[in-house]
């Protein structure tokens, strides 16, 4: 069970990783909708075209790094599917703070 | 407990090329098993194939009689030492242990005279032969049963050669291991079953002088 409960938390951290090489660049293609203010235009650009531009350059430029998650025992679709939840909740995050800042501001 | 690994009926073509059709091999814990061929005779193919990550026309893959097929299925059975490098350039020596091999192990990586000078370095930071190292050490510290290696000695000095070779053996008391290089002295030192890739069948060799009959190497060479 205590096996069972580190092996989750070692594949949470490795899939954690993956998302991290790829938010950047998923931040970078979203931010230019920010600059007109729209922060729902940036978070559907951010959890769109983003998200999947920063997986395809993992696909054409870093596609050997699969192997080290496969043999942590993760699959490509385990990870994106992951990292796509991760990027859901930083946005869900990012909007509530965008909220949290305006009503202060009020 | 003995477990087994067994490939048969692998067939690949590469536009119509016949890569890999006639494979049969049987893999125990305890066996180092040496894939040895000419350059292009599939031996990486199969490897790829074995693995999960290249297709094959047909393949059967059964670990202890059960058929997997499916990367997802094999990955925590088998690990699988690239040709290429693989560990993502942007994280630490350290890191990429972390999260890779379970604590209890971690420390033998830490004391590791090759490892700890450069254990705060980020991957890419590392020289070929040191970053060799730490990917064969990595996938030998795995909990899988099987292991795949695919020309670990790439870049090694002879030095780290022996440290390899020594890990490779030291690893096969509790696992199965296929290794294919073409520093083939160092492939037939440690092996415990030869085969020899040609023509896109394997054939299981009796003795390392078969390697000369089948061509592989010439008279004088072993």
């Amino acid at each position: 069970m205590f096996f069972t409960y580190m092996n989750i938390i070692k594949k949470a951290l490795n899939i954690f990783q993956f998302f991290k090489a790829t938010v950047l660049t998923s931040i970078l293609i979203s931010l230019p909708t920010l600059l007109f203010g729209d922060v729902g235009a940036f978070i559907v650009v951010y959890l769109t075209l983003g998200f999947v531009v920063s997986i395809l350059i993992k696909e054409i430029n870093y596609e050997k790094e699969y192997l080290f998650y496969y043999n942590n025992g993760i699959s490509k679709i385990q990870l994106w599917f992951y990292s796509y939840i991760m990027a859901t909740l930083t946005a869900l995050l990012f909007a509530a703070l965008i909220i949290l800042i305006k009503i202060i501001l009020k | 407990m003995k477990h087994l690994l067994e490939v048969d009926s692998v067939i690949k073509r590469y536009d119509d090329k016949l890569i890999v059709s006639d494979v049969y091999l049987r893999c125990e814990i305890g066996n180092i098993i040496g894939l040895l061929g000419r350059n292009g005779s599939g031996k990486s193919t199969l490897m790829k194939i074995i693995f999960g990550v290249v297709h094959a026309e047909t393949k059967f893959i059964r670990i202890d009689g059960k058929v997997k097929n499916k990367v997802s299925q094999l990955m925590n059975e088998v690990s699988y030492l690239s040709q290429d490098n693989f560990i993502p350039q942007n994280l630490t020596v350290k890191k990429a242990i972390d999260l890779s091999i379970e604590k209890s192990v971690r420390i033998d990586f830490y004391l590791d005279d090759m490892i700890s000078p450069v254990l705060n370095n980020k991957i890419c930071q590392l020289s070929g032969g040191e970053l060799r190292y730490l990917e064969i050490k990595l996938i030998l510290s795995k909990s899988s049963n099987f292991i795949l290696l695919d020309e670990p000695y790439n870049g090694l000095s002879p030095i780290m050669i022996e440290k390899v070779n020594d890990l490779i053996i030291e690893n096969s008391k509790n696992k199965g291991i296929i290794i294919t290089d073409h520093s083939y002295e160092n492939v037939i030192k440690i092996s415990t079953k030869l085969i020899l890739i040609k023509e896109g069948k394997t054939h299981h060799l009796k003795d390392k002088k078969e390697l000369i009959e089948k061509g592989y190497l010439r008279e004088g060479m072993i």
